[in-house]
């Protein structure tokens, strides 16, 4: 059930991306980018919670994005992060729920747009949690040991996509707007100061 | 006695003068419940006339000084509240309820009374649209703070968000926006009539989070010296730092964006420096600015107010008390504009044309009267409101008269351009076309007009709406075909320039109405359509709530009375938030009896009372609802209340008596009497006297009380002077003897401790359920009070002793019980209603000005009753007999419930939006998601939210759950708005 359901996840997720492209995603379609142009992603060193990147899956014009706990055990209900990034230079191709925090069944309580208007236009904006009830109920937290993925994006080169940053978390000043791990309580467990993100580029 | 016949509803007094109304009063009346309700239509004529006798009225404005302690109160409890939010509302309270579900009305299918297929809202005082879309609209309530809407024009309506739900203060009186900032926002705290208040907030991030109130106030310089103690406000502008406000007692002027505010001394004729009422405020360009209001009689004397006598009072006041315009090119230096040279002149609203200099800006006036409250006329400035002349105009398209049906006419509604007759101090309006000062629209009392020549020496003014176009078939028409419909009682008008349109929003009392073709020349009058845009807007102002019960079988019953939108009765279980309108004019009291001879439901509204009997008709049927009739020894049907007479008091209040589970009593008053239901065998209720008349002793009864479990044990509150500010000598009678006529127990009057005065305007009493041992009927009883202390500064009492008392010796002593600790006490603020738990004999719940409080230990501690209630007074409540749900009316955020069962009706649709940003992301899915499954029952947390719910579906009936349907909902919002 959760496997069949998760295309349509992600073609909603290219849908209400920034050039609206749908399609399943998960393939490099090479786009119109720039002869040579590449995403080129740098982990975060530290992070309660980090989005890395997941090299089985990264190629020149696609990057696999991974949301993983750090490297200490955690608890948790529901996790998910509003991160800013350059809209123009890529499009989300796929989200993949993680098991680390099953969303249960359809429908899943799992999530991820980069909406083309609103407030939250121009930002990756993602979410998971268990559910409290129907199938794949879970009514408590879930220990997570270190590293365990809690979901992964894949993110493309939009078309036209010129060299540049796409997101920094590295940079000074840089703040997550909205991030973290909550218990089933809503307690914030991992705040968003304590989400790790790396450099994404187009180079 | 001059006698004055006006349009529609209620029929008011002044000093010496009767308004008689022209029809749904007196023409198709019967004796006793003879016919359909003849009051069913009406808006309301807002009483307050300002008569030393003008009994005692639930519409209680507080002192200043009780402004003062409300503030710090309210600041308090709001940070609390606050608090209590960011921490994601775990903290479950101690009693079983643990979060309250809005009830609604989001929706209406039938205003019964005025035949309109929509819901309407409460009362909007200021609007404001966003210049960089149009479809974000912002709107000031009165009772039910900021709301906001993303898509104002949505085919299926705005969705509306309430934007100040844990504010201390929910009366939003005014509200600007920055144009240049347009995510910044001021709001005016304080209603112009009804809530007080005297601070100002700010937004800049488009309402997500509001500044700490500052509070406005200052002295007139000497020999003045006044201090403008500011009640109301009604007006805000801004332009970069420089924000100005205008207020019910002084203009204030900040220039560091809000954070602090001064007193203006505006410049008067006399050279005098008097005190001003600000009605209206206006940036014209550049640091330009007009203000317009009315002037005091002299350096001591506050200016007229909203409540005045309705007469001009001519050369006793020394500097007359004029309205007079100002204008500013600076901000900071005044001078007065030149008038037309008239007198008597009261209320006056301003509104500028757009796109020229400052000092060729065109501007109108809507002028009033002080006499009748009548429109004195227009007048137009061309020079950017420097100097004035009279446009007054004619209008082309008057109202037709209507039939009496005893062969005669009553007068049109809308005769003449004097739209806001007889009430100009409450709801007048002028606002001009940005792209074109030729046209303008005013709107007043039951009718709004637009000129397209608002330039010419006199302009034709043609009437574009009517507030009951559908009533009969000459209702709402002009010789030239039938007007739009809009609610009655204009209180503001928005004109803007969108995508090629001239789009007008109007506030009314019965909420937002909008056109597109106000101002085309091809659109005749008659055509032009308005548009409601009220669903899901929860702003009603409600005064009362009547329930059936669980015990009777009739739990999904529910209605209740509403400023100026009559009586709302749910119809629909599969649309339990729906509420259509089935009595009109101003909805008072209402409640519900059911007993083996059958049911009975009673409403009322300003001086009448209705039924309807459920088990013979139709109830959600307006035609069902019947006149009970003039209650016997009225011996002044429809006048307002005179010394020495018994006569109908503006708020009718019932009780329905638990314990007659086979007979029909329910309570009600008069100015000085309480009478109960004896019903006629088929059900016709009739009303007998059962109290002495309390009229001689210059008293007033507030509310009526029966015991839920003792027979024949009644009580009322009583209070003396205007608004019940007056010296209460007796506050409380009680009796035993149950429908036998009887002189009831008077108690003595409450002193609170440490202080020398006694409490007024008593508001509520209350029985507990369980005898205590050793005490009679009568004996034990509690109190509560809306007012302060009879001193002339109106002192409110200490913290410690609060407005809520006990006696235990048939109200000879009285001992506070609002709370020893101050971290568990019952907030010093206006109580209106206190009810015991029927089952619970400890428990106590009070509806007061900032929400509902509980006490589960009879009185030594209290802690705010639940999650999710917004910050609005609660005026009425109703605890069902075995507990399952209390339901309350809160005067601005409509109804709401809290610990119905698992299975009861599904409330207002939430928006998912639970941590109030205004976006859905994951924090808005984790806390949906870990909540599925979970009811208003749920006894541990997560607990329920409302805000959660998105429908109720998978029920049929809906019912309150979230479960996969909301989640499915919420995953199509996601990274959206709410």
């Amino acid at each position: 059930m959760r496997t069949a359901a998760i295309p349509m996840i992600a073609a909603l997720a290219a849908g209400c991306g920034d050039n609206g492209r749908g399609g399943g995603g998960g393939h490099d379609d090479g786009g119109t980018e720039p002869p040579g142009a590449r995403l080129v992603y740098t982990d975060p060193d530290h992070g309660a919670l980090r989005l890395i990147h997941d090299p089985a899956g990264t190629s020149a014009g696609a990057v696999v994005l991974a949301f993983v706990v750090g490297d200490q055990p955690l608890a948790g209900y529901a996790a998910g992060f509003n991160l800013p990034l350059d809209a123009r230079r890529v499009k989300l191709a796929a989200f993949t729920p993680g098991t680390g925090l099953d969303p249960g069944g359809p429908p899943l309580a799992a999530q991820a747009v980069i909406p083309a208007q609103g407030p939250l236009a121009g930002m990756l904006v993602t979410a998971q949690s268990q559910k409290a009830s129907g199938a794949g109920a879970v009514t408590g937290d879930t220990a997570l040991p270190p590293h365990t993925v809690l979901y992964t994006l894949r993110l493309e080169l939009a078309d036209g996509a010129t060299a540049g940053v796409v997101l920094d978390g590295s940079a000074a000043g840089f703040a997550l707007p909205s991030g973290g791990l909550r218990n089933r309580l809503g307690t914030a467990v991992v705040q968003a100061g304590e989400v790790g993100i790396g450099k994404l580029e187009i180079r | 006695m001059t006698l004055v016949v006006v349009g529609c509803g209620a029929v008011v007094a002044l000093a010496g003068t009767v308004l008689l109304g022209s029809r749904g009063s007196q023409g198709a009346r019967t004796e006793r419940g003879g016919t359909p309700s003849a009051r069913a239509r009406g808006h309301d004529r807002e009483p307050e006339r300002g008569r030393e006798h003008d009994g005692p009225l639930p519409v209680y404005r507080a002192s200043p000084a009780e402004l003062a302690v409300r503030n710090r109160v309210a600041l308090a409890e709001s940070a609390k509240l606050q608090r209590r939010a960011r921490d994601l509302r775990l903290a479950a309270p101690t009693v079983p309820g643990t979060s309250w579900v809005s009830l609604g009305p989001t929706e209406g299918t039938a205003q019964g009374t005025e035949k309109v297929s929509e819901v309407i809202s409460g009362r909007i005082n200021d609007i404001a649209v966003d210049p960089r879309d149009p479809g974000v609209v912002y709107i000031a309530t009165s009772g039910g703070g900021v709301w906001k809407t993303f898509d104002l024009l949505a085919p299926a309506g705005p969705t509306w968000l309430p934007l100040s739900d844990t504010q201390p203060s929910l009366a939003a009186g005014a509200l600007a926006l920055d144009p240049e900032q347009p995510d910044t926002l001021y709001v005016g705290n304080g209603d112009f009539y009804h809530t007080v208040g005297n601070t100002v907030t700010r937004t800049t991030d488009g309402g997500l989070t509001w500044s700490p109130p500052v509070v406005l106030d200052g002295v007139y310089p000497a020999p003045s010296g006044l201090a403008a103690t500011v009640r109301g406000i009604r007006a805000i502008a801004v332009h970069g730092r420089r924000v100005l406000v205008g207020t019910d007692l002084g203009l204030f002027a900040s220039t560091d964006a809000g954070a602090h505010f001064a007193l203006v001394d505006l410049p008067n004729l006399s050279g005098n420096v008097l005190p001003e009422a600000i009605w209206s405020v206006v940036h014209t360009g550049d640091d330009h600015w007009l203000v317009s209001g009315v002037t005091g009689c002299d350096e001591h004397s506050p200016p007229l107010g909203v409540r005045t006598s309705g007469h001009d009072p001519g050369p006793s006041c020394r500097d007359g008390n004029n309205a007079e315009i100002w204008y500013s090119a600076n901000g900071t230096s005044w001078t007065l504009s030149a008038l037309p040279a008239t007198t008597g002149t009261g209320r006056i609203d301003v509104a500028i044309g757009r796109g020229a200099a400052p000092d060729a800006t065109v501007a109108y006036a809507m002028v009033g009267t002080v006499e009748l409250f009548n429109t004195l006329g227009f007048w137009r400035s061309i020079d950017g409101g420097r100097s004035w002349t009279d446009a007054t105009g004619t209008l082309a398209n008057p109202t037709l008269p209507i039939p009496d049906g005893m062969g005669g006419f009553f007068p049109p509604d809308c005769a003449d351009v004097a739209l806001s007759f007889p009430q100009s101090w409450y709801d007048q309006v002028i606002a001009v076309d940005p792209g074109d000062p030729d046209h303008v629209i005013v709107g007043g009392s039951l009718c709004s007009a637009r000129t397209r020549n608002g330039t010419a020496a006199q302009p034709t003014w043609e009437l574009v709406s009517h507030w009951s176009p559908n009533f009969d078939d000459v209702s709402g028409s002009t010789a030239n075909g039938r007007l739009s419909y809009v609610h009655a009682d204009w209180q503001t008008a928005t004109v803007i320039s969108a995508g090629g349109k001239v789009r007008v929003l109007a506030g009314t009392d019965g909420g937002l109405f909008t056109t597109e073709n106000l101002f085309e020349v091809s659109t005749q009058p008659e055509k032009v359509t308005w548009t409601p845009r009220n669903r899901g807007l929860t702003t009603h102002l409600m005064y009362s709530v009547a329930s059936g019960d669980p015990t009777t079988g009739n739990p999904f019953v529910l209605f209740g009375g509403l400023q100026d939108n009559g009586t709302r009765y749910r119809t629909d279980p599969r649309r339990p938030s729906a509420f259509d309108e089935v009595v009109g004019a101003d909805g008072i009291g209402a409640t519900v009896h059911t007993a083996s001879s059958g049911t009975t439901y009673f409403a009322s509204g300003q001086g009448f009372r209705v039924y309807c009997l459920p088990q013979k008709s139709d109830c959600a049927d307006a035609a069902s609802w019947r006149d009970v009739g003039f209650l016997p020894g009225d011996p002044e049907p429809d006048a307002r209340p005179v010394p020495g007479d018994d006569s109908e008091p503006f708020f009718v209040h019932y009780a329905d008596v638990q314990t007659d589970q086979d007979g029909q009593s329910v309570l009600t008053h008069t100015v000085g009497q309480v009478f109960v239901n004896v019903a006629e065998p088929d059900g016709t209720p009739h009303f007998v006297a059962i109290s002495q008349d309390l009229t001689l002793q210059r008293l007033a009864f507030t509310s009526v009380a029966a015991s839920s479990t003792i027979p024949g044990l009644y009580g009322a509150s009583a209070a003396s002077g205007f608004r019940g500010s007056g010296a209460s000598p007796v506050p409380f009678f009680v009796t035993a003897q149950g429908n036998t006529l009887s002189s009831w127990t008077p108690a003595q009057p409450v002193q609170p401790a440490g202080t020398t005065g006694h409490m007024s305007a008593a508001s509520s009493i209350a029985f507990p359920p369980v005898q205590p041992a050793g005490t009679q009927p009568g004996q034990v009883y509690i109190g509560a009070f809306v007012g302060a202390l009879d001193d002339p500064q109106r002192t409110p009492p200490p913290d410690d002793q609060g407005r809520l008392y006990r006696t235990t010796d048939f109200g000879q002593t009285w001992t506070s019980i609002v709370g020893a600790d101050p971290a568990h006490r019952l907030p010093n603020v206006a109580v209106f209603v206190v009810k015991y738990d029927p089952v619970s004999p400890a428990t106590i719940y009070a509806g007061c000005d900032l929400g509902v409080y509980v006490s589960l230990d009879d009185g030594a501690t209290w802690d705010r009753m639940g999650d999710g209630l917004p910050m609005a007074p609660v005026r009425d409540l109703y605890v069902a007999r075995n507990q399952e749900f209390i339901r309350v009316a809160t005067f601005g955020r409509g109804l709401w419930e809290i610990y119905p069962s698992a299975s009861a009706s599904h409330g207002a649709p939430g928006n998912g939006d639970y941590d109030r940003n205004q976006q859905i992301d994951w924090i808005d899915v984790a806390a949906m998601a870990s909540r599925l499954g979970v009811t208003p029952a749920t006894p541990q947390p997560p607990f329920y939210s409302w805000i959660l719910d998105l429908s109720g579906a998978d029920h049929d009936p809906p019912v309150q759950a979230i479960n996969d349907t909301d989640l499915t909902t919420l995953i199509t919002r996601f990274g959206g708005r709410p």
